[in-house]
């Protein structure tokens, strides 16, 4: 063939860097030289090599030896064969995730160019939900029209540009995350699952009896994993799923649309400071989108600046945005939240209440309200035809495979009978021995460990362990993210151990 | 919203509730814990009254689909049981029983170890008492409260929590033909001295004992409510 001129083919070589601090930095580069072998090295690496490396045919040289090792290696039981096949598996399924995130880098790219065209489709589609949640909560007779309108344009850019999830599959893990804290805009959820192709379910049957279109969310839908509507939880529930993801190893951004009403309630306060004081390298990012509508109406100073300084101080990036202009919300959900480590992102995005309709924007005595039959020929009127239609481009994260499921087994307990022991503590011990058996056991502890003993299992397993200081509705919706996240796609059980003080009252968080 | 999410898997752990934090203070006790984790759709409530089953509790509370909530308590207690035996959800354990017993003493959690002090009491005045650990508060064993009502003339719960929705609730709940008026035969304790209401009860008299001058009347007469009060040191 190379007298037909091909050429030859060369081994290529790659992670050439130890990892192992122990190791000789130049450990995979100097025995392993040889002709036409190429080695790829980091820059650091290649300057160690024109430091102090020696350069020589090392690849050919002591092959006996090398033949006699491996063979040793075999006598005593270990398959290089097997051993190369795994190592190969891993690999594969960690370059998989990299080249998918790659995938989606390009294709973002290759949308850079016609972003004025994403910008004029989203619009399309935000003013497509308008239209669709007047009309279902027409036929309902009951619902939050105004509440979902002065949100359409965000939820249209999450659900059909930002956002990386797959409307094929509810029961994906490896997706970013969408809390409608502000529950009773669902109709607005409803809209964009069915536009996006997710749900069979006719909008039309939103609040019926037999729907399952709640009037608010609840998992009888199964894209929903937390119920919300009891306002102010949405946010806990986020940092529960963030944590999920932190466990799993999947890096997904958490997308929580909360109104600022909502914002009086302290569990939000409570769990924008878990956010932020839990952002360590793996913490996933989270990005939080606020409308604000009615501050001005209250009079009380809850100005959108004035949320983006209370986010601030509990060490949140917060931007202020126009929540109705698609270009720059489209700008604040590029750069917030896709760098893991940094701080999570609040968008204050000021909105007005009843957006795209003369009649209902910002006008008192809409909230809750359907529009009758004339009202509603005016507003789609007003609103115009349907515009094209918005399509989700499926995107996936790439999931590791999960570890294989551990066979239960019972824990030992031994007391001897002549020492009383304050059921507290057995509590903790039986916590840390289910630990050693079940790697699904995650403990969240309300800054009572040392009271509860669960410091015991906080040592032995730091990784499964988190601290939720004296915010006990905040613990409880960080319990509930947890446990509806890692419910479906892992197909392993999720046993978590909130410790609650005396006088504990998560009656919000229940 | 919790119990509306339906979490797989959630466990909640109240440590240091009921009376037994004693000096800390009355508002420290947490009373309305076994109330409010009841209430909740699915639920499931234990409360172990030793280490061995607050640890094969914890044990069960992992395996238990939903809501789930462990009471722990602060003061050392006695251990009752075995490493091996087993706790199943929904189940109890009759800790003393014998055919004469007058009287069935349901407890949990720290009023276990009470309410054996009270069956020795008893037992050195003639009175045989059954003693039942119904660690399980929800679901409660009612096979169990069924014999009780059955083979004793009353059942008496012993209860470390406000009356309303604590473990007297659940058993009343549970009888097979529980009955509305009340008649005395609680033991209080000071956490319900000041300004709660009278001392409710006797849904937990199976109805042949309704007005009767039954062992439990003459209990009661004798200041059995008192001598009970004083073997739980109160």
């Amino acid at each position: 063939m190379a007298e037909r001129g091909a050429q030859p083919q060369r081994l290529a070589r790659a992670s050439t860097s130890p990892k192992n601090p122990a190791y000789r930095d130049l450990a995979y580069v100097e025995p392993l030289m040889g002709p036409h072998t190429v080695a790829i090295l980091a820059e650091k690496t290649y300057g160690a090599l024109i430091d102090h490396g020696r350069i020589d045919d090392t690849a050919t040289t002591g092959l006996d030896q090398a033949m006699q090792d491996l063979e040793e290696l075999q006598a005593n039981g270990i398959d290089d064969l097997r051993v190369t096949d795994e190592l190969e598996e891993i690999n594969l399924q960690k370059f998989g995730g990299s080249i998918d995130a790659l995938q989606t880098g390009v294709s973002a790219r290759q949308n850079q160019g016609s972003r004025g065209q994403t910008e004029q489709t989203l619009r399309s589609e935000a003013q497509r939900l308008r239209r669709l949640v007047i009309r279902m909560t027409n036929a309902a007779g009951s619902g939050h029209p105004t509440s979902c309108m002065s949100a359409a344009d965000i939820v249209a850019a999450l659900f059909f540009h930002t956002m990386r999830w797959d409307p094929r599959d509810a029961k994906a893990r490896d997706v970013d995350s969408f809390i409608l804290s502000k529950g009773h805009a669902v109709p607005l959820l409803w809209a964009a699952l069915s536009e996006a192709g997710a749900i069979d379910d006719d909008p039309m049957t939103l609040r019926r009896i037999d729907s399952r279109l709640e009037g608010h969310p609840t998992p009888s839908q199964p894209w929903v994993k937390i119920a919300t509507g009891s306002l102010g939880q949405g946010l806990s529930a986020a940092n529960g799923i963030a944590l999920a993801n932190r466990l799993d190893g999947i890096d997904a951004s958490i997308y929580c649309l909360m109104g600022d009403g909502e914002c009086a309630e302290g569990s939000v306060w409570e769990a924008a400071e878990f956010a932020s004081s839990n952002s360590c390298p793996a913490w996933s990012p989270s990005s939080t989108s606020m409308r604000w509508a009615r501050a001005a109406r209250r009079g009380n100073g809850t100005t959108p600046g004035a949320y983006a300084r209370r986010f601030e101080a509990f060490g949140w990036n917060a931007v202020e945005i126009d929540g109705h202009d698609m270009g720059a919300i489209l700008d604040v959900l590029e750069r917030a939240g896709r760098t893991p480590g940094q701080a999570p992102t609040a968008i204050i995005a000021a909105t007005i209440k009843g957006k795209g309709v003369s009649f209902l924007e910002g006008k008192e005595g809409w909230h809750g309200k359907p529009l009758d039959k004339d009202q509603m020929a005016a507003a789609l009127a007003e609103l115009g035809e349907d515009g094209p239609r918005a399509t989700v481009e499926p995107r996936r994260l790439g999931l590791q495979t999960p570890p294989a499921a551990q066979a239960p087994k019972s824990i030992t307990i031994d007391y001897p009978r002549d020492k009383p022991v304050a059921t507290r503590e057995a509590y903790g011990h039986a916590l840390t021995k289910l630990g050693a058996l079940r790697g699904d056991i995650v403990g969240i502890d309300g800054d009572t460990m040392n009271s509860t003993f669960a410091e015991l299992f906080a040592k032995a397993y730091p990784q499964r362990f988190f601290e939720g200081y004296i915010a006990e509705q905040n613990m409880a919706g960080i319990g509930l993210g947890l446990a509806g996240q890692r419910q479906d796609a892992l197909c392993r059980d999720l046993r978590l151990f909130p410790d609650a003080r005396r006088g504990f009252h998560p009656h919000g968080g229940l | 919203m919790a119990a509306y999410s339906r979490p797989p898997h959630l466990v909640f752990c109240g440590s240091h509730a009921g009376i037994s934090i004693g000096e800390d203070g009355s508002s420290q006790m947490g009373l309305e814990d076994v109330a409010m984790f009841r209430a909740i759709e699915g639920s499931t409530v234990l409360c172990p009254a030793d280490a061995v089953s607050a640890e094969r509790l914890t044990e069960m509370a992992a395996d238990r689909a939903g809501i789930v909530y462990l009471r722990t308590t602060r003061p050392k207690l006695p251990i009752l049981y075995d490493g091996n035996d087993s706790f199943p959800i929904g189940g109890s354990k009759t800790l003393r029983s014998s055919k004469q017993d007058a009287v069935t003493i349901i407890a949990s959690g720290v009023t276990v170890a009470e309410a054996l002090a009270a069956h020795e009491a008893l037992a050195k005045r003639g009175i045989a008492v059954r003693v039942i650990d119904a660690y399980s508060i929800k679901p409660i064993d009612r096979e169990m409260l069924a014999r009780a009502a059955q083979e004793t003339r009353a059942i008496l719960t012993v209860e470390d929590h406000r009356s309303e929705g604590g473990l007297g609730d659940a058993v009343a709940e549970a009888l097979p033909t529980p009955i509305a008026d009340p008649a005395p035969g609680r033991a209080r304790h000071p956490a319900f001295r000041h300004g709660s209401p009278a001392a409710r009860p006797a849904r937990h008299f199976p109805p042949r004992h309704r007005g009767s001058s039954g062992r439990a009347d003459r209990l009661e007469r004798d200041g059995f409510g008192t001598k009970l009060n004083r073997a739980l040191n109160f």
